[in-house]
C-alpha cells in the first residue's frame, strides 16, 4: 500500500467537499417546522422512557440481576425476559471452581457427550464435573429465579440438611422454606451433600425443559 | 485474573492501532483499542484450528503477532502528521478507566447468564481451550469469536467469563456519545451539543434492553457494538480525507467483528459493506483506502472460515451449514471486488448526486430481494414477518420501546428537508433498511422464529437500537438547530 494513493487529487478534494455535505442547508428549514418536529420527537422519546420506567417499576414484568454469588443486585424490568435469567449457572461455575470437586465423578455418558478429555487429573475432573453440573443445571432450567437476602445462609444449610430436602436429580435438591416470600431453592451439593451452591427459585418447583 | 482478558485486549488494541493513532485522534484511538483488541482472540483460535496446535501461551503469542502484523501492515503508508499523538497521560487515564471499570464489575460480581451463555459460549470456550479446534456446532450455531474470548479468559486463569460484556456495553455507549458530539450534533452550539449528546447517551443506557444485554453473556451487545463501530468509522471517514484510510480499516475490522460474533453475522456484515459501497462512490475512495477496508473485513473472516473449512470440511448445521458459510464468504469477496470496480464506472462517478443515487439503488436492490424472497417463500415470509412484528411490538418483552422508535422514524420521514439536513441520515437510513431487509430474508428462508422474548430476531433487533438512536438524535439535532436559529439576531441568521 503506497502512501501516494492515500491523498485525494486536487480535483478529487474539490469534488469530495460538496459531495460529503450532500445535505439540505439548515437555513431553509422553518423554525416552526423545527419546533413541530421536536415536539413530535419528544412525545416518542417520552413513550420510550415511560415504557422503560413502567418496566422498572412493574412487579409483574421484571428481570432480576443476580451477582455471581447469588445475591440480588437489583431488579430490571423487561417483560418476559426473566426467563432468560438462569443466573445460577454463573453461580455454579464460580462456586465449583473453588476446588471442592475432587471426590466427584462424571458419568461416562456425559464425558462422551461433551467429548472431554478423560485424563484423570484433578483439574480435568474438576472441569469435567463443572461442565457436567452446568449441563445438569441448564437441563433443569430455572425460571424466575429470585433470592431473599433476609434468609441467612446458615438457615439454608439447615434446610438442606433437614427433612425438607427432596432429591432432584442426583446432587441437585429443591428445598422449601416455610414462611419465606420465595419458598423454594435449589441446592447443588457434592456426593457427600456438602453445599456447593444454593439457588433460590421463586414459585413453582424446578421445571425440566428440553 | 477475571480482568486479564480485558487488560490484554486493551493492550493489543493499542498496539494494533499504533500506526494510525494520529489519524484517528486521541479519543477515538483509546475508544477503539478494546473492541479491536478483542478481535485478536478470533485469529488465535483460527491459528490453533488450522495448525492443530493447542490453545496455549505459545499459540496466543503467535496468533497475537499475526494479528498485529495484519492490522499494523494494513496501516502501512498512512500519510503522516495528521494530528497530535496521544500523550502518555491519555494512556494512563484510559487504562485506569477501563481496567477500573473491569475491577468494578468483578467487585460487584454482576452477571446474567442463560442457556445460550453456557451452551453457546462458555462450554465451547472450554472445549476450544482443551481441543484447540473449532467444532461443527461452533461454526454452525455460535460463530467463533466469543468462544475464543472465553477460551482466552480461561487460559489466563479465570473461570466464568463475564467481565468483558459490561465493558462492551460501556464502549458502545462511549462510542455513541462520541459520534453524537463529534459528528452528528457538531452544528449546534457547545451547550446544546453537549446537553443533547448526554441526553441521548443516557437515554440509550437506561433502556431495560440495553441493561439486560450489558450483563447478559451473549452475542447481542458485542454485535451491536461492532455494527455501531463500523458505521461510526464510515461516518468518520467522511470528515477528513487524510484520515480516511485509517477509518476505512477500522470499518473493515468492525465488520469482521460483526461477522464473527454470530453465525448470521455473515449476512449482517453487508450492512456496513453496502454503506461503504455508497461512500466509495460519493467520497471517491482511492484504491488504497478500499484495500484497507477489504483487508480489515476479509482478513480475519477468511482466516477463521478457511481454518474451519480445512479442519471440518463443509459442516451440517441447523443454522449455518458449511455450504451457506462458503456462499456468504464468496458474496463478501464479490462485494470487495465490487468496491474496487465501482470507481471505474464512469457514468456513475460523473453524476452530480452520486450519494443519493447510490442510496436509491441500494434501497431498490434491498426491496427487490425482499420481494423475491416473498415470492419464493410466501409461507416462510408470512410466519417470519408475523413473528418479527408481533415480537417487537407485543410479545418480545420490549414494552413500548419499538412503538416509540417506529413513531420517531415516521416523524423523520414527515420532514424530508430536515431529514436531508441531518448528518449522515441518508446512510443511517440505508443501514437500517438493509438491516431489516437482511433480517427478513434470513428469517424467512431459514429461521422463522417464534413468539417469545428469546426469539432470535427479537434479540437481533437489539443490534439496530444504537443505530436508531443515532438516526433519531441526528434528526433531533437538526430540529433543535432550526429552533435555535429563530432566537438568533437577524444578521447572524443571514450568515447561515
Amino acid at each position: 500500500m503506497q502512501s501516494r494513493d492515500e491523498s485525494p487529487s486536487p480535483k478529487q478534494a474539490e469534488d469530495s467537499g460538496p459531495e460529503s455535505l450532500e445535505v439540505a442547508p439548515l437555513h431553509k428549514i422553518s423554525p416552526t417546522r423545527g419546533l413541530l418536529a421536536l415536539c413530535l420527537l419528544t412525545v416518542c422519546w417520552l413513550v420510550v422512557m415511560g415504557s422503560a420506567a413502567t418496566s422498572y417499576q412493574s412487579g409483574q414484568s421484571h428481570l432480576r440481576i443476580i451477582d455471581a454469588h447469588g445475591g440480588l443486585i437489583g431488579v430490571i424490568a423487561q417483560q418476559g425476559q426473566q426467563r432468560m435469567v438462569n443466573l445460577v449457572l454463573g453461580v455454579a461455575a464460580r462456586e465449583l471452581a473453588k476446588g471442592e470437586l475432587k471426590a466427584l465423578t462424571v458419568p461416562k455418558k456425559y464425558k462422551k457427550l461433551l467429548k472431554l478429555r478423560s485424563d484423570g487429573s484433578p483439574s480435568g475432573k474438576k472441569r469435567a464435573m463443572q461442565v457436567y453440573l452446568l449441563k445438569r443445571l441448564t437441563r433443569g432450567r430455572l425460571n424466575r429465579v429470585n433470592y431473599d437476602a433476609r434468609v441467612p445462609m446458615a438457615k439454608f444449610d439447615e434446610l438442606v440438611a433437614g427433612a425438607g430436602v427432596k432429591a432432584y436429580p442426583m446432587n441437585i435438591y429443591t428445598v422449601e422454606i416455610p414462611g419465606a416470600d420465595h419458598t423454594r431453592l435449589v441446592a447443588v451439593t457434592d456426593q457427600k451433600r456438602r453445599r456447593l451452591a444454593l439457588v433460590p427459585v421463586h414459585g413453582s418447583p424446578v421445571s425440566v425443559l428440553p | 485474573m477475571d480482568i486479564a482478558v480485558v487488560a490484554i485486549s486493551l493492550l493489543l488494541g493499542w498496539a494494533a492501532l499504533w500506526p494510525g493513532r494520529r489519524h484517528l485522534g486521541t479519543p477515538a484511538y483509546h475508544l477503539l483499542a478494546y473492541p479491536i483488541g478483542v478481535l485478536a482472540w478470533g485469529l488465535v483460535s483460527a491459528l490453533t484450528t488450522a495448525t492443530g496446535m493447542d490453545f496455549s501461551a505459545m499459540t496466543v503469542a503467535i496468533g497475537v503477532a499475526l494479528f498485529l502484523g495484519l492490522v499494523c501492515g494494513a496501516q502501512r503508508g498512512l500519510s503522516s502528521g495528521v494530528g497530535p499523538a496521544p500523550t502518555s497521560r491519555s494512556f494512563l487515564v484510559t487504562g485506569l478507566v477501563i481496567v477500573g471499570a473491569a475491577v468494578a464489575v468483578v467487585l460487584m460480581g454482576t452477571t446474567i447468564s442463560g442457556w445460550d451463555s453456557i451452551i453457546h459460549y462458555e462450554i465451547p470456550g472450554l472445549n476450544l481451550l482443551e481441543a484447540g479446534s473449532y467444532s461443527k456446532d461452533m461454526m454452525g450455531e455460535w460463530a467463533p469469536l466469543l468462544p475464543s474470548l472465553h477460551a482466552a479468559n480461561r487460559l489466563f486463569g479465570s473461570d466464568w467469563t463475564y467481565v468483558p460484556y459490561p465493558l462492551f456495553a460501556g464502549h458502545a455507549l462511549a462510542l455513541f456519545g462520541y459520534a453524537m458530539y463529534r459528528f452528528s450534533l457538531a452544528h449546534l452550539g457547545p451547550r446544546p451539543r453537549l446537553l443533547l449528546s448526554i441526553t441521548a447517551t443516557l437515554s440509550l443506557a437506561v433502556l431495560p434492553a440495553f441493561v439486560l444485554h450489558s450483563l447478559n453473556v451473549h452475542s447481542q451487545m458485542v454485535s451491536a457494538l461492532y455494527l455501531l463501530l463500523a458505521l461510526v468509522a464510515l461516518r468518520a471517514s467522511c470528515q477528513d480525507s487524510s484520515a480516511r484510510g485509517a477509518w476505512a480499516l477500522i470499518a473493515g475490522l468492525a465488520a469482521a467483528g460483526l461477522a464473527l460474533s454470530r453465525p448470521d453475522g455473515l449476512a449482517y456484515v453487508f450492512v456496513p459493506g453496502l454503506v461503504a459501497a455508497a461512500l466509495v462512490v460519493s467520497e471517491r475512495w482511492s484504491r488504497t483506502e478500499i484495500a484497507r477496508f477489504v483487508v480489515g473485513h476479509l482478513g480475519l473472516l477468511a482466516a477463521s472460515y478457511l481454518a474451519a473449512f480445512g479442519q471440518l470440511g463443509l459442516w451440517e448445521s441447523r443454522k449455518l451449514k458449511g455450504e451457506q458459510a462458503a456462499l456468504m464468504l464468496g458474496a463478501s469477496v464479490v462485494l470487495a471486488l465490487a468496491l474496487f470496480a465501482l470507481p471505474r464506472v464512469r457514468p456513475l462517478m460523473s453524476l452530480p448526486s452520486k450519494r443519493r443515487v447510490m442510496v436509491g439503488l441500494l434501497i431498490t436492490a434491498a426491496a427487490l430481494v425482499v420481494a423475491a424472497v416473498a415470492l419464493l417463500e410466501p409461507a416462510g415470509c408470512r410466519k417470519a414477518g408475523t413473528n418479527m412484528v408481533t415480537n417487537l411490538f407485543v410479545t418480545g418483552g420490549y414494552g413500548h420501546l419499538w412503538w416509540g422508535v417506529a413513531a420517531g422514524s415516521v416523524v423523520t420521514l414527515l420532514f424530508p428537508r430536515m431529514l436531508r439536513s441531518s448528518d449522515f441520515s441518508d446512510l443511517l437510513l440505508l443501514a437500517l433498511i438493509q438491516f431489516f431487509a437482511i433480517a427478513f430474508t434470513v428469517h424467512s428462508l431459514a429461521f422463522p422464529g417464534r413468539l417469545h422474548p428469546a426469539d432470535s430476531f427479537n434479540r437481533v433487533a437489539f443490534h439496530s437500537l444504537p443505530v436508531f438512536a443515532w438516526y433519531l438524535t441526528a434528526f433531533a439535532g437538526t430540529a433543535v438547530a432550526a429552533v435555535l436559529r429563530a432566537r438568533e439576531p437577524a444578521p447572524q441568521r443571514a450568515d447561515l
